[in-house]
């Protein structure tokens, strides 16, 4: 049997297959894990990205997929794919996650696996053992600063007739958590929703309006068609960023927080990944980028807001003087608050 | 002899939108009113059971009852001001031979190519009351102080009438076309004024696709949610608002659900009602 003698292409060949066999295992395990995550869009998606998922990306070898939609949006979502979930993790806000865990459709995640997280003070930890608190914000008074020259102080201010037909309340959503944070005003305590309901009927006929989505409230403010909102800090703060003359006042009584959680979706393969990113969310320089562009407030003690952010981000003392809501009590009661609100709140407002 | 088979051509073109009707709409419908037959669970977004307790919560609720009078009433708002605008331009456009009719017909449709919510955001833009018109009318004295066109239900109407114009003049254009000119010529010769000619030719055989178009108008606008939302400013309350209230804020999918079917249930309601008046009527016109 006669052998060929070995050419310079045979060498070459072979010594190609045999690099592609070696190489093989690392190419297949250099493919990016896909990491689907239910969170909001917009811009608000731009920041988070920019802040967090980018170096989630970079450093554990993952390739992002957003599903966009707001909180109780993405929560109904879930419910509805309870048997096959698509998603890994969800953006949720915490009458949702009480929903979630009701309905055992949220996976726990190992506090021990999160970096950072013995920075992050224990009230911010869910007691049940899912997700702990990320996106830290707060709920008070937003004013236009171009158009209020003498801003409300507290909630009660906005009863004062210099600001009749300048604010204007959640609408469609939001009323429930009106309701507490103005029973709490006046009374000192949430729970006195009979009262909330009495001072909202002598306060809206002098609304300016109500809002429904962020976009909603950014017209109103554009358009001249309000100049106060009981809103968000961290939606102001962007606006502020784009060059609106927007302001959150912290108010006398105590802003209310609103933090969101990234929960885990049960039946996911990637909690891991959930506890990976919020280790992110917790990194004190990252948290900082996350608080420039997108308003929320860092979570962690070792984050030390850099001088231009203080005054425009509130503060961790600021903090621990919120309130919370009690949304047990809210999720309980707010199918009730929802009728009467559209039957004696709504048709005050003049159409 | 040659045996022709079962003619299985049309049952195979029709199997693909019948599954996708079963399995898309259908399916979900039927999801929708079981849920909407179970007890809420306070807590929980899927309700157990089997109740009719959601359907006693819509019919004896007030503010159900009055919502559903709202939707109904910007519903037939809505269908009768694009039916008067919608009309004439149909006509103008089906006569037209000039240049200009490609132009109208473009304007008319125009709506259909940009985005609801940016055309809901035009209309604040516009008719708020720092906007253009109220601006115009205040600099020229016409007005001492704004006017309030939107926010309330003349707001909804505006923004809809808007919306859905081109839904009507298209059902109309469509009929307008089918009418054999022949008949109009015939009538004209036999000394028919073109005022009779309108009347007694082209009316009657326009009327189907009037019908057509005021139940799609109707439908559209009845079940409508981001005009009313946005020009309505939550102050103007309909069905669809109040269903996705239920599940977008106090996760009652059950009473969301109940909500749902009774406007279904009233607007397919409605429509054959008035489908079946508007037949009558036609019949009743031919055989005359």
């Amino acid at each position: 049997m006669r052998y060929g003698s070995p050419t310079r292409r045979s060498v070459l060949a072979g010594a190609a297959a045999m690099a592609a066999s070696i190489a093989m295992p690392n190419v297949v395990r250099a493919a990016p894990r896909r990491f689907i995550i239910g969170t909001n869009g917009g811009v608000s998606y731009e920041a988070f990205y920019n802040a967090i998922l980018r170096h989630l990306e970079q450093r554990h070898n993952v390739e992002v997929v957003p599903v966009f939609g707001g909180g109780t949006e993405l929560m109904n979502r879930i419910l509805a794919e309870r048997a096959r979930p698509t998603l890994d993790c969800v953006v949720t806000f915490q009458g949702g996650w009480l929903i979630g865990k009701a309905e055992g459709v949220l996976e726990k995640v190992n506090y021990n696996n999160i970096a950072n997280i013995a920075d992050v003070p224990e009230f911010l930890h869910d007691p049940d053992g899912y997700a702990p608190y990320v996106n830290l914000g707060a709920w008070g008074i937003v004013c236009d600063t171009s158009a209020i020259k003498v801003p409300p102080r507290s909630f009660k201010a906005l009863w004062d007739p210099q600001y009749h037909n300048k604010l204007m309340i959640g609408g469609i959503s939001h009323w429930q958590i009106t309701l507490a944070a103005m029973s709490h005003a006046w009374t000192g305590d949430q729970h006195n929703i009979d009262v909330a309901f009495q001072k909202l009927k002598e306060l809206a006929p002098k609304l300016a309006g109500f809002y429904g989505t962020t976009s909603d409230a950014l017209t109103k403010f554009q358009q001249g068609i309000a100049s106060l909102a009981t809103w968000y800090s961290y939606t102001a703060h962007k606006a502020a960023q784009e060059g609106m003359p927007l302001q959150f006042i912290f108010p006398e009584e105590g802003a209310f927080l609103y933090p969101q959680a990234y929960h885990a979706v049960k039946g996911t393969q990637n909690v891991d990944l959930v506890e990976k990113m919020i280790g992110l969310i917790y990194d004190p320089e990252l948290s900082i980028a996350y608080a420039r562009s997108d308003g929320y407030i860092p979570c962690s003690r070792r984050a030390v807001l850099p001088d231009d952010l203080k005054g425009k981000i509130l503060s961790f003392d600021q903090v621990l003087r919120s309130n919370n809501w009690d949304w047990k009590f809210t999720t309980a009661n707010q199918g009730a608050w929802l009728t009467r609100w559209n039957a004696e709140i709504r048709p005050l407002m003049r159409g | 002899m040659r045996t022709i088979g079962r003619p299985w051509g049309p049952y195979i073109v029709l199997a693909l939108p019948t599954t996708f009707f079963l399995a898309l709409v259908a399916w979900p419908l039927f999801l929708l009113l079981r849920m909407s037959l179970s007890v809420p669970e306070r807590g929980r977004v899927f309700g157990v059971g089997l109740s009719f307790d959601n359907y006693a919560e819509v019919f004896t609720n007030p503010i159900f009852l009055e919502t559903l009078f709202v939707t109904f009433r910007i519903g037939c708002w809505v269908s009768v001001c694009t039916l008067l605008l919608g009309f004439p331009l149909a006509i103008f456009i089906w006569r037209s031979k000039t240049r200009v009719r490609a132009l109208v017909l473009f304007i008319t449709l125009a709506p259909i190519l940009v985005s609801v919510v940016v055309r809901a955001y035009g209309w604040v833009v516009l008719l708020s009351n720092k906007g253009l018109v109220n601006s115009f009318l205040l600099y020229f004295g016409i007005i001492d102080r704004p006017i309030r066109f939107i926010f309330n239900e003349t707001g909804v109407i505006i923004g809809m009438v808007h919306v859905l114009l081109p839904f009507m003049v298209l059902s109309i254009l469509s009929s307008l076309h089918s009418i054999d000119k022949s008949l109009e010529d015939a009538a004209t010769t036999l000394g028919a004024t073109p005022f009779r000619v309108s009347i007694d030719i082209v009316l009657p055989l326009v009327i189907p696709g009037v019908v057509a178009g005021v139940i799609l108008v109707f439908i559209l606008a009845v079940g409508s949610f981001i005009t009313p939302v946005l020009l309505g400013g939550q102050v103007v309350m309909t069905l669809p608002i109040l269903a996705l209230q239920q599940f977008q804020t106090t996760f009652n999918w059950a009473l969301g659900s109940a909500i749902a079917m009774v406007l279904l249930a009233a607007v397919l309601g409605m429509t054959l009602l008035f489908e079946r008046v508007m037949r009558k009527r036609l019949l009743k016109g031919v055989g005359r």
